[in-house]
């Protein structure tokens, strides 16, 4: 007996050594955080540019650990056939392994999006590391060129980019797209997938006053900014949308909710309305020969700047306030509908809402449903409009 | 007598339902979600309805012979002979999906948390688990799983409030987009797991209430729906079913979703108290009534010593029974359901049950 337990004392002793670790040990200090990462393609060479954008943890937490000289942040490139051999070849130059769970954001590049967007999400959802978390963009340059631009409030770009797209939201000049809402709408039947545009924005510094330099010219600065959209026609890149554009697909999607403010251009003067709720809905109808959707937005908001001349407590004045509102959303609604037939893009997922109405019409339609009848559609757009709080005061300040 | 300890009903109940849940609730998903999209969920419906007429054949069986396991009253319906081949099979078939959950319980952990850990480390560190939790009995293993049930369905409950406001019911639609079919195809997998309610047959003479039998199959398998139901629902809604049913754990994308805040994240950790919790009862269980079957085809006085052979034969079958996950999921997806439900988990005891019924074997005053 005195053995047998002297055995289990000893195995349980044992177990702790096995406590420290395992095989998969992985100490903090080891790690590279991976923080942004952009893919672009070269058409010709049929190569990947992987480009990773990494912190030190220690050196980004400051205190201690920061090592003066070693930026907390670089930026490292990579090529290959495939995006996992672009992606594995850092190893061979990076001190560090690459952690890649706390990504923020993933930059493509513009002949990416053309090329090897299926392969792109295919890298997306495999790899174990990754999250359906971060934001996904699509920019005009190469993701290499985003990634190397400055930050302007932040330590580092992808922290910037994060900060953008938080308050990016009560502008609606972009969608605000994770990978999960990328890779539902681009697996989603009878919907395309569209994602936010990052450009570059340059800026010039104006002349450094300094004595030991005689250089008079002031220096360029590249920062970046987020502005319109990016929409897919099945798995390839189809075009741009402009911000009127975008905010047009964002209010058919029900997703300019919240204090957007939007100036309504009345007769002579400019209000400006604060929107506190939306909604979109889409109803969709088979004729005999043809197919008619009738967009509907509702909104609600608050006017929250005026300089006209009229009385704005007065009820006939807000009808009209609204009336124009409405109009106003209705125009863009119409040019990003205009867009997506252009496009054969369905970004404005009216193909989802046909099947939803009639699966089994849809199922005779579906087949060429974005080059035959997308651009077919009969579109009807309605929007309900109403302003209801004034703010603070109750009629514009107004020198007679 | 083999066993000496007793559970109550229960106890039963909450060890039939984490049997079968433990493993359906990350596999299940995207399994119905391949083969009937957004009606998955009408798929569990199903699969639950399929469960209740399963648990209907084989508890009227057990109650027929209250006292008796199996592998004992299979030889008393058909003979000796046959009886004893029944029994044999009964062993394999209990040894053989233990050693597949055992391979799965590792595999999930590969793939999902520690890839460069063997595979072989986790198998063996389960089923040493599952052996000293046999050999203590049935009794302490029915009180501990009623907490690893309460743990288990809290933290499902707690993911799903949690990413409540993801969940866009319009996903769900449209609503038998093919007609009734692919819901039907879709329940055949997850049928197959409720049918694992054969295991009660081996537990059922432990029985404090046996008369209570069929309340304790159908309760497993109401909560056993529920949940499956839910993840369906939760997963269906977030994802949609053409992304869902490409991701292999969908659960553990649905937990990764998880942020508030900007501080309380990355909770997936959870799936893995889940997982772990419950793949160890549900092991501990097949364990058992293997342990139990090899036991009593072999009359032995005591079923202790088969239960270290045995577990050591099962980390082998583990290993050795697939080339990798791609094989354990076609497996898993197509043959499991045909293979256990015509002979195992159905055909066997209703032709029992039959035979029974015609020769007049068992019966309610048959003290077996």
């Amino acid at each position: 007996m005195i053995l047998v337990r002297s055995l289990l004392a000893f195995l349980v002793i044992l177990l702790f050594i096995s406590n420290t670790g395992c095989w998969d040990l992985r100490e903090m200090e080891e790690l590279n955080l991976e923080l942004s990462a952009g893919f672009d393609y070269d058409e010709e060479e049929e190569l990947i540019t992987y480009t990773a954008l990494t912190g030190r943890p220690s050196g980004m937490l400051g205190g201690e650990e920061a090592v003066p000289g070693i930026s907390p942040v670089t930026i490292n490139h990579n090529t290959g056939k495939t995006l996992f051999e672009a992606s594995r070849n850092f190893a061979a130059r990076s001190p560090r392994r690459i952690f890649q769970a706390h990504i923020r954001n993933f930059i493509i590049g513009e002949e990416m999006a053309k090329n090897r967007i299926t392969e792109l999400a295919d890298f997306i959802i495999r790899e174990r590391e990754h999250r359906m978390t971060p934001w996904i963009f699509v920019t005009g340059v190469t993701a290499g060129e985003i990634l190397r631009a400055e930050s302007e409030g932040e330590p580092t770009l992808a922290e910037e980019i994060d900060g953008i797209m938080e308050t990016l939201l009560p502008l609606s000049t972009s969608p605000r797209i994770t990978v999960k809402d990328f890779l539902i709408s681009f697996n989603k039947p009878g919907e395309d997938a569209f994602a936010p545009v990052i450009k570059i924005r340059e800026e010039e510094e104006p002349p450094e006053e300094d004595l030991f330099t005689d250089d008079p010219e002031g220096e360029t600065k590249r920062f970046i900014i987020i502005e319109g959209t990016a929409v897919f026609s099945r798995d390839k890149l189809a075009g741009y949308l402009t911000v009127p554009e975008t905010k047009g697909l964002l209010w058919t999607r029900g997703e300019v909710i919240r204090a957007n403010i939007i100036p309504v251009p009345p007769d002579g003067g400019q209000v400006s309305v604060q929107i506190i709720r939306g909604g979109a809905e889409l109803n969709p109808e088979f004729k005999d020969d043809k197919l008619k959707i009738e967009v509907q937005v509702e909104t609600e908001g608050d006017i929250t700047a005026s300089n006209i001349k009229k009385d704005i407590t007065d009820t006939k004045v807000i009808r009209e306030l609204e009336m124009s509102l409405a109009n106003m959303i209705k125009q863009e609604v119409l040019l990003s509908v205009a867009k997506s037939q252009e496009y054969n893009s369905d970004f404005l997922s009216f193909g989802a809402a046909f099947r939803r109405e009639n699966p089994d019409r849809w199922a005779e339609i579906k087949e060429d449903w974005r080059e035959k009848h997308l651009s077919q559609v009969e579109v009807e757009v309605r929007v309900k409009a109403k302003l209801r709080r004034k703010g603070m005061i109750s009629e514009s300040l107004m020198v007679e | 007598m083999l066993e000496g300890g007793k559970i109550s009903s229960r106890q039963a109940t909450l060890l039939m339902a984490i049997t079968i849940m433990a493993t359906a609730i990350l596999f299940l998903p995207s399994i119905s979600t391949q083969q009937a999209l957004q009606d998955a969920w009408i798929s569990v419906i199903i699969a639950t309805v399929n469960g209740i007429i399963i648990s209907l054949i084989v508890v009227t069986l057990m109650k027929r012979f209250p006292k008796q396991t199996i592998i004992q009253y299979s030889e008393e319906i058909m003979g000796k002979f046959i009886g004893k081949i029944i029994g044999l099979g009964y062993i394999w078939f209990f040894l053989s999906t233990n050693a597949i959950i055992v391979r799965e319980f590792g595999d999930f952990l590969v793939t999902a948390f520690m890839p460069n850990t063997p595979l072989i480390v986790f198998n063996s560190m389960l089923v040493i688990l599952a052996i000293l939790a046999v050999r203590s009995g049935l009794e302490p293993l029915g009180r501990l799983n009623e907490w690893i049930f309460i743990l288990n369905s809290f933290i499902l409950i707690f993911l799903i409030v949690m990413v409540l406001d993801e969940i866009n019911l319009g996903n769900l639609q449209p609503v038998l987009e093919g007609g009734i079919t692919p819901a039907l195809k879709g329940a055949y997998t997850p049928t197959s797991w409720f049918g694992e309610i054969i295991t009660l047959s081996m537990i059922f003479p432990f029985l404090t209430q046996p008369q209570k039998g069929y309340r304790i199959a159908f309760g497993a398998h109401i909560i056993v729906g529920a949940f499956l139901f839910l993840g369906a629902i939760q997963t269906i809604g977030i994802f949609g079913p053409e992304l869902m049913s490409r991701f292999k754990f969908p659960i553990i994308q649905t937990a990764r979703l998880v942020s508030i805040g900007d501080f309380f994240e990355r909770i997936e950790a959870l799936i893995m108290v889940i997982w772990v919790g419950g793949v160890f009862v549900k092991v501990s269980v097949f364990h058992y009534v293997t342990v139990m079957a090899a036991a009593q085809w072999f009359n032995l006085k005591d079923y202790r010593v088969l239960v270290i052979p045995l577990g050591i034969l099962n980390v082998i079958l583990s290993i050795h029974l697939f080339e990798g996950v791609a094989d354990l999921l076609e497996f898993l997806s197509i043959t499991f359901a045909v293979y256990a439900l015509s002979t195992f988990e159905v055909g066997i005891p209703l032709l029992l049950l039959l035979t029974a019924l015609i020769r007049g074997k068992g019966g309610k005053n048959d003290s077996g």
